[in-house]
């Protein structure tokens, strides 16, 4: 008799995880092993945590000198390889969690399948149990791939055992944390861009904007943020503390919780799972009963109203007007009601003003604070340019609407300068929120008025380049996803991946490192600090243009305010030009790949 | 209106359509038969300028669909078999964008979508959102939206699907009106009985070849099926088949159950003959009844069943 059938079933993991995730975990377990998507993102993940291991690895052993010199240079680069794939992990990690379980419920619930899951014996929790840990075995197998590299640096190289434990927990919990919220969010939304968006800025929120505003409050209360609990419970500065705790030995460092963290996260992301298995009984619920959107939106009138209220108003026809396409996507709006469009502006604006409020003092006096706001709101607008720009036809096709279009006198260029047009409009409001940070404090005497305008030119360039590609992609690939995600590895390729190999044959051809800083001066986020750098602060803003010093990276390096407005331009027209003819590809394929 | 000459496709290896010959005549409604995958839907996808073909030619009132695509786009209203609708938009929004869409003049549109919306009997949702219609007023609207332009051809990939019976049955009268308006219509479905009714011509396709096309007489003269009576008598049924089996022109005579099964020979229809020997020979007849060829039968006898 095999000894697995004389242990009794309780004791075995594999009937607990039955137990916990039904068969749904099974079924899951076997389409992920058909889908291509997943070996392109192991082989992905597997070519860029190579070329990390290696640019590090030829960084920190290239020097020449003694065997005691040697041996030394060997244990550092062991530390910094250990950290960078730690870090590596911890940043992927969450976003392949965001990114794989954006799909987990919309999929059941567009496919009608939530409802007939229902009425089976497999609960609400076993659906949302066995969403998660499938997502999770994913990306589990992506950390086992580096785990022999880590034991092998941890032998040779001196990492502590603690640091590579306490790193793994910690991206381990904060993939957990960041996957739930990914399907909390799936359950509401289609759109696997919308949920990721939807994650993204929840987490960004939670653990940049909130942590900065309480660190602007220790500034003044000198409370150290890593001391206090907010630190204790954001997995960034989690990492942050271990890779410090490893690199030196400050004893401060040595009492940080990390266990307690990482039970913190795993309370947090439980608590969030309890929410899901309610809201996905509610909706499967909803689907059983054959009840409609429209349905769901009377009943919410009629809960907020009272049963006796009057039928929501039919509203006014609108009557089009100019290119249909073009009506019809500047009509669409990205939060689907006027009120929580406003709800969303008064809130992004609100906290906006909060940010100002707290770090006002740096405002007025540092230009580094300025370059951390135009970076991270231009990197939200490459973001939402990128997303909207390749979903713009992928929705579409996922909604059965797609081939209706392609059947009218349409040409693929009319479709295609709608789309176009419908990308520009919906990212506007994300690119204002840059406009308006800019021209406050250009009006208020902390940023040069020229800043503005270069900003305008990096920024149409990087637009128009990627509202192009994304229609590509768009035009090629039938799901959103597929179409983001190809889109957004463009711009990762383009403006951080390339930089990078750069370095790296940089280093191995001519043990110089300045080949990287070529790629750099094309990059919309280096142009951005290049036009910050030197002029904001009140001093810099009160210069003639004549006195505007632009440091660029090396192979420009520094240059007046004349020759830097022709990089910019050069570069916009450049990227624009790019933008184009990706436009007249996907025009070329509109038709051909019509389904 | 339609004629295809050895329109092909293929997916790689997989033959979708191989060396399709059709030709359908302006006016007529056209149903378009075959198991699921058998290359219906492709071989309107290609009539709809949705897909190109791998070989041959598809024409449209002499238009290539491959070469002359916006031309044929004119002529041509598809409804697909899954029809996915601007849930954000209203019913009068939704027919003018289409209308729009098709380049339609602004000044023109209104008085067109009214046109439509009452043909169709949605004048009275014309502002409601169109993801609150039912599946049946859907159907309706996808319908309003391929008349929009005024097409010549209507190429629709089973409309009546889903449908509850009131609705298929409002689709079938609306099929005949567009019928009498002119248009010359594609239609596939998979409820044979109401192609039968609605339906001049057939084509039978299976595994992407056309097995079969023409009307249900000559379908029936393809089979060699003929003329069958099924008889009942009061009593003596078995004196009666002997009585019906003496008479000329009778291929066969079968009892089944209570009644008597008449096969006519090829070319002969006695029903008047059989009435009257029956009379004439004391059996008390409770009933004559024709039996028509089914196209479910019809389509059962020509295909195998069999899917790429």
């Amino acid at each position: 008799m095999p000894v697995r059938a004389q242990v009794p079933a309780w004791l075995l993991p594999s009937e607990w995880v039955r137990a916990l995730a039904g068969p749904i975990l099974d079924k899951e377990l076997r389409v992920a092993s058909r889908r291509r998507r997943n070996f392109a993102l192991r082989l992905a993940y597997l070519v860029l945590l190579t070329a990390f291991v290696l640019l590090v690895w030829v960084e920190e052993v290239r020097y020449g000198g003694s065997a005691a010199w040697r041996v030394t240079r060997m244990a550092e680069a062991g530390r910094t390889i250990t950290a960078v794939i730690v870090w590596f992990q911890f940043v992927t990690m969450q976003l392949l969690a965001l990114l794989v379980l954006s799909t987990a419920i919309s999929e059941e619930v567009h496919r009608r399948t939530l409802g007939v899951l229902m009425t089976t014996p497999v609960s609400g929790f076993q659906i949302v149990v066995g969403k998660l840990l499938s997502g999770l075995l994913q990306l589990g197998l992506l950390l086992a791939v580096s785990l022999p590299l880590l034991v092998v640096v941890r032998v040779f190289g001196g990492v502590p055992w603690d640091f590579v434990a306490s790193g793994l927990c910690i991206t381990l919990t904060a993939a957990l944390f960041a996957g739930s919220l990914s399907l909390y969010f799936s359950i509401g939304s289609r759109r696997s861009y919308w949920v990721f968006l939807q994650a993204a800025v929840t987490m960004l929120v939670l653990f940049f904007v909130f942590p900065w505003a309480c660190v602007m409050l220790g500034h003044w209360s000198e409370v150290e943020f890593t001391d206090s609990l907010v630190g204790w419970l954001n997995p960034w500065a989690a990492m942050l503390v271990a890779t410090e705790q490893m690199s030196s030995a400050r004893t401060r460092l040595a009492g940080y919780p990390w266990p307690f963290h990482c039970l913190a996260m795993t309370g947090a992301s439980a608590a969030l799972l309890a929410v899901c298995v309610a809201k996905v009984r509610r909706v499967a619920l909803a689907q059983i009963a054959g009840e409609t959107p429209a349905d769901r939106r009377a009943a919410s009138r009629a809960a907020r109203l009272g049963p006796a209220a009057p039928a929501a108003p039919a509203g006014a026809i609108r009557r089009i007007t100019g290119s249909p396409v073009v009506w019809r996507e500047v009509r669409t709006s990205l939060t689907h009601s006027r009120r929580r469009a406003l709800r969303v502006a008064a809130a992004t604006l609100g906290l906006l003003l909060v940010t100002y409020v707290i770090g006002w003092r740096d405002l007025a006096h540092d230009n580094d604070t300025h370059i951390v706001y135009v970076l991270i709101l231009t990197g939200l607008g490459l973001l939402a340019t990128s997303v909207l720009a390749a979903s713009g036809i992928t929705a579409e096709k996922e909604a059965g609407t797609w081939p209706l279009l392609l059947c009218t006198t349409l040409s693929g260029g009319e479709i295609l300068l709608g789309k176009a047009v419908g990308v520009f409009r919906r990212s506007a409001p994300v690119w204002l929120l840059l406009a308006l940070h800019v021209v406050l404090f250009v009006m208020l005497g902390c940023i040069h008025p020229i800043v503005p305008f270069h900003l305008a030119m990096i920024s149409a360039g990087v637009v128009v380049f990627l509202t192009g590609t994304g229609l590509f992609f768009g035009t090629c690939f039938r799901r959103t996803t597929v179409a983001v995600v190809m889109n957004l590895g463009l711009a990762l390729a383009l403006w951080a991946v390339l930089p990078l190999i750069a370095m790296l044959v940089g280093e191995v051809l001519s043990g110089s490192d300045d080949l990287w800083e070529w790629p750099l001066c094309m990059n919309p986020m280096a142009q951005a600090i290049v036009a910050a750098e030197h002029t904001v602060r009140s001093d810099n803003a009160a210069k003639a243009l004549g006195g505007l010093d632009y440091y660029w990276p090396k192979p420009v390096d520094h240059i007046g305010v004349g020759p830097t407005t022709i990089a910019f331009l050069a570069t916009m027209v450049v990227y624009m030009f790019a933008g184009w003819v990706f436009a007249v590809l996907a025009a070329v394929l509109v038709r051909r790949r019509a389904l | 209106m339609i004629e295809t000459i050895k329109l092909s496709k293929y997916y790689g290896a997989l033959a979708a359509l191989v060396d399709l010959d059709l030709a359908i005549q302006a006016g007529d409604i056209f149903g378009f038969i075959g198991p699921n995958g058998a290359g219906k839907t492709t071989t309107m996808r290609i009539l709809a300028t949705l897909l190109a073909p791998t070989r041959g030619s598809a024409r449209i009132d002499g238009l290539d669909v491959a070469t002359q695509g916006g031309k044929v786009r004119r002529l041509v209203g598809y409804m697909p078999d899954f029809m996915g609708v601007y849930d954000d938009l209203k019913v009068f929004e939704y027919l003018e964008f289409f209308a729009a869409a098709y380049g339609i003049p602004s000044f023109k549109r209104k008085p067109i979508v009214e046109g439509v919306l009452e043909l169709t009997d949605l004048g009275v949702k014309r502002t409601s959102l169109v993801d609150s219609l039912s599946r049946g007023m859907q159907q309706r609207l996808g319908l309003a939206r391929v008349l929009i332009h005024d097409p010549k051809v209507l190429i629709l990939d089973e409309p009546a699907s889903g449908l509850d019976p009131r609705a298929r049955i409002e689709i079938r009268e609306l099929l005949r009106e567009l019928k009498r308006m002119g248009k010359t219509i594609m239609i596939s479905s998979h409820i044979l009985s109401e192609l039968a009714e609605l339906c001049d011509h057939f084509g039978i396709i299976e595994r992407g070849r056309l097995v079969f096309s023409g009307t249900l007489a000559e379908i029936r003269q393809r089979l060699g099926v003929h003329g069958k009576v099924r008889v009942r008598v009061a009593d003596r049924t078995e004196e009666a088949v002997q009585a019906l089996s003496a008479l000329p022109g009778i291929a066969s005579v079968q009892q089944v159950g209570d009644a008597i099964a008449v096969t006519f020979a090829e070319g002969q229809k006695a029903d008047g003959l059989i009435a009257s020997t029956l009379v004439r020979g004391g059996f008390e007849v409770v009933a004559v009844m024709p039996e028509e060829l089914k196209l479910d039968d019809a389509f059962l006898t020509l295909t195998e069943g069999k899917v790429q």
